[in-house]
């Protein structure tokens, strides 16, 4: 272990006490500043995913970065900054903005196994991979996200959730079955074998 | 399907595309043809997600939001709820700040005199406390008392958030045709004639959640009505409508029912937006 250097020469008490607050506010909002610039887009994305709507996707942005920079020091690696952002803009849209949307009642799924042998970019629709999540039960879609955009494993999912793995793994698959239909198996694209309805 | 196959899909559906966590699954052929699909489409899928228009002043209001500050004790309660629910980022911090912060709390360089310079910027910092203090009494004052903002005021937050509604409404699938759903605190002025099609949340800084309405029609043209709830006083009138102003796009009016601040925002033609408010029934 390297020898401590003397970080500071004075002696005051007062007069660290309060260059460490200065410091410590300086560095806060240049952190802050870096993630914002860096980590915007990504939060904005997320929030967009999970509400489905732009303005709450821009509020959620305000909150959450308004939140990492009261709380930047519970951020101690800044590699994972992207997560820590992410699960806070999760937190926050099921504190505020989860809200009972009329979904789609048939939820008719496609199995793992009716995947097509190839898929191209062109076959998947964005406008439709934004209905089909806002189409989606809110704890399906949770996780689906969790899953897709924070790549959390299942287990990380459960942890964090407070869920057991059986019901992660469960909604994933049903979450990950409904996307599947609706992107591949819906109107005129009917070219698969036949889905299942629960 | 057998529950082994069963079992075998949703350990695949688990994976994540370029993880390893496939490893410990014991898979046949078809298993591992299953799994190469499935992430296939998982691959696609995630990119997908992670794409998408991004406002493009967003970076700049988020660090204007960042440097205000919290706007009130609800928002700090709301915030710290929010955090402390998050799982903390851990690990060690080897930054210097940090490093004198342990150096304090290890009571290194402690207890010596304090110097004279050090009372007299003691004495500076309290001496503007205290003038804070009574600047934030007298403006608290102030607005108990209801002196109303400007209304110029509105036409200049008008002017930073217009963009954002121009892009905003531009969107798909920002608006909901729902009309029953719209709360009932954020209802059109029953005076504007042409009746709202369509709703969506709005932020204009002065109000979180304000919701903007669709008011367009083919008679009137594209015209959208933001209503927004704020505690400020303006000194706009309660009957639409006060013009007040126009950017070469769009003429902006407004008008101030108790809580319910009205902004109108329509053609170019500030004096087009009278035609939209019922004549007042003297009957």
């Amino acid at each position: 272990m390297a020898p401590k250097t003397p970080l500071v020469e004075t002696t005051n008490l007062a007069a660290v006490s309060s260059r460490v607050q200065q410091d410590d506010a300086a560095n806060g909002e240049n952190l802050i500043d870096r993630l914002i610039h860096q980590y915007h887009a990504d939060v904005y994305r997320y929030g967009y995913r999970l509400s489905g709507n732009a303005a709450d996707a821009d509020d959620l942005a305000q909150q959450v970065f308004l939140a990492a920079y009261q709380k930047i020091d519970q951020l101690r690696e800044v590699e994972r900054a992207r997560g820590w952002l992410l699960a806070i803009t999760r937190n926050q849209f099921l504190k505020m903005y989860r809200r009972r949307r009329p979904v789609d009642s048939s939820s008719l799924e496609m199995d793992v196994n009716q995947v097509p042998e190839k898929i191209k970019k062109e076959d998947v629709d964005k406008e439709q991979l934004q209905t089909a999540l806002d189409e989606m039960p809110e704890p399906f879609r949770t996780v689906l996200l969790m899953f897709y955009f924070e790549d959390l494993s299942y287990q990380e999912i459960a942890d964090s959730l407070q869920l057991a793995i059986g019901t992660v793994m469960s909604r994933l698959s049903r979450a990950k079955g409904q996307l599947r239909y609706k992107l591949l198996c819906s109107e005129g694209k009917e070219i698969f074998p036949a889905a299942r309805e629960e | 399907m057998t529950e082994d196959r069963k079992q075998m899909e949703l350990e695949i559906d688990a994976c994540r595309p370029g993880s390893r966590d496939a490893d410990p699954l014991q898979l046949d052929e078809n298993g591992r043809d299953l799994l190469r699909r499935s992430q296939e489409f998982d691959q696609l899928v995630g990119e997908m997600l992670r794409q998408g228009d991004v406002p493009g002043d967003l970076e700049a209001r988020l660090a204007d939001h960042v440097s205000a500050g919290p706007q009130s004790e609800e928002t700090r309660g709301l915030l710290s709820d929010t955090v402390m629910a998050v799982v903390a980022a851990e690990g060690a911090s080897d930054d210097a700040v940090a490093e004198v912060t342990r150096a304090n709390q290890s009571g290194q360089d402690l207890e010596v005199p304090r110097k004279p310079r050090a009372s007299r910027r003691l004495l500076a910092v309290s001496l503007g406390v205290v003038v804070l203090l009574t600047l934030a009494v007298i403006w608290q004052g102030a607005e108990k008392t209801g002196s109303p903002y400007l209304a110029s005021e509105i036409a200049d937050r008008a002017g930073r958030w217009l963009p954002r509604l121009e892009q905003q409404v531009r969107m798909p699938g920002s608006w909901s045709t729902a009309m029953g759903q719209l709360p009932s605190d954020y209802e059109t002025d029953p005076r504007i004639i042409p009746a709202a099609r369509q709703w969506q949340v709005f932020s204009t800084g002065l109000d979180s959640r304000a919701v903007v309405l669709d008011v367009s029609s083919q008679r009137h043209g594209t015209v959208y009505l933001v209503v927004i709830k704020t505690p400020r006083r303006y000194s706009l009138p309660s009957y639409p409508l006060r013009r007040l102003a126009s950017t070469g796009q769009w003429s902006l009016a407004a008008w101030q029912n108790g809580d319910s601040l009205f902004v109108l925002v329509g053609g170019s033609d500030v004096q087009s937006l009278d035609h939209l408010v019922r004549s007042p029934d003297f009957g």
